[in-house]
């Protein structure tokens, strides 16, 4: 194992050294653990810090999700999303914290993923949709740690030719022995996401590899490109992937799919970079009132 | 057709889709598509929690925002190594169409 991948698998085991997890996660594992564990139990546990409430539903009442009531309480989030769903949204707030005030760009295409990965799983008819797009919001956590491992330096190495040519990931894999899609998983592992959630993480560069959820896994990849193509957001870099054979295979889209898919996602993102204005919008005032106190 | 926040619709634009109620999304539309809107009718939906409406045409230049000329040429750009691939060249005709009819643009 190269220098470089043994580090930020170190950094991940290190949970002091990533931004601050929500001491919440004990009592969820807790209640995890529990068999007789009840939905308000959940929330009970996440509504005592109510910053981290406020900040779940509002990613609830994201476009990505696309509910057209507004979702108001934890308990309706957990009913409607499942526990799962709510606690990687628990786990990864801080990590979204530090997207949106230093990777903005990344943040954007997370979003705009999530939107893609809900409009097609929608249009196919998949079951779990709201696992489907939660783990398209999650695929490129790996960035923002290996973006803290090596503090500066990311953008420095993505200023590299090469990477307009062939994309961050092989960038990634020449200069640190490992890249985002690996570092993902790692810490998806850290935090004990479930499979569903874990694999498209994983496997989003490599959908053959996916074994056990190879539709999610597609749907993530299928998504992440298409958001490339439309250019929202920037991930990185602006290299667009021919989709894998495995995920045109498993999704089977056909031309008429195609056309309402692109269609209503041009309708969504308009909601989603709405979205991200109102969050830098808060950022910003929020960022003004602490330098006046 | 453009669908713009609520907070840049203007009086005579006419609307591109229904405009749900937030609480009753299956029940009968506050506005249906065709209505035109007045000072009134904006203030009535932003009262009543509207983010954003589909108007026809795209009479609204967002501050930042890339003309329909610029948003397919970038496009073409990011496809270039992608031009032997049948199935993405489907993908980013498919896309041109769909943002050109957004811009109220037949694509030929």
């Amino acid at each position: 194992m190269s220098d470089q991948r043994r580090s930020i698998k170190f950094l991940i085991s290190n949970s002091s050294s990533l931004p601050t997890l929500p001491g919440i996660l004990t009592k969820i594992s807790r209640l995890e653990a529990q068999k007789d564990s009840s939905t308000d139990d959940f929330a009970r546990v996440i509504n005592s810090d109510q910053i981290l409430a406020a900040k779940v539903l509002r990613l609830v009442n994201s476009p990505f999700y696309g509910f057209s009531r507004r979702v108001s309480t934890i308990s309706n989030a957990l009913i409607l999303l499942g526990v799962n769903v709510i606690k990687s949204l628990v786990l990864s707030s801080s990590i979204f914290e530090m997207m949106e005030k230093s990777f903005l760009g990344l943040w954007e295409h997370s979003l705009a993923t999530a939107a893609a990965a809900n409009v097609i799983a929608t249009k196919l008819d998949l079951p779990d949709i709201e696992e489907i797009s939660t783990a398209a919001l999650l695929h490129d956590i790996g960035k923002v740690v290996i973006k803290i491992h090596l503090k500066g330096g990311y953008e420095q190495m993505l200023e590299d030719g090469s990477v307009q040519e062939f994309g961050a990931y092989e960038a990634e894999h020449q200069a640190l022995g490992t890249e985002h899609a690996e570092v993902g998983q790692w810490l998806a592992e850290n935090w004990y996401l479930p499979e569903k959630l874990l694999e498209p993480i994983a496997c989003h560069h490599d959908v053959e590899k996916s074994q056990e959820h190879r539709t999610a896994t597609a749907v993530v990849h299928y998504a992440d490109a298409l958001i490339k193509a439309r250019g929202v957001g920037f991930s990185g870099d602006d290299f667009v992937p021919s989709i894998q054979i495995a995920a045109r295979e498993e999704l089977q889209i056909d031309e008429e799919q195609l056309t309402e898919i692109i269609a209503e996602l041009e309708d969504r993102l308009v909601d989603v970079r709405n979205f991200s204005l109102d969050i830098q919008e808060n950022e910003q005032e929020d960022t003004a009132q602490e330098s006046s106190q | 057709m453009q669908k713009i926040p609520i907070t840049l619709a203007e009086p005579d634009m006419i609307l591109a889709q229904p405009i749900m109620q937030p609480d009753k999304p299956d029940g009968l539309p506050i506005f249906g598509k065709g209505a035109e809107l007045t000072a009134t009718s904006i203030e009535r939906l932003k009262l009543k929690g509207i983010q954003s409406v589909a108007v026809e045409g795209h009479p609204v230049i967002i501050e930042g925002e890339e003309s329909l000329d610029e948003i397919l040429i970038m496009m073409e750009q990011r496809f270039e190594h992608l031009h032997d691939d049948e199935y993405m060249m489907n993908i980013l005709e498919t896309f041109k169409k769909q943002i050109s009819h957004a811009f109220g643009v037949d694509y030929e």
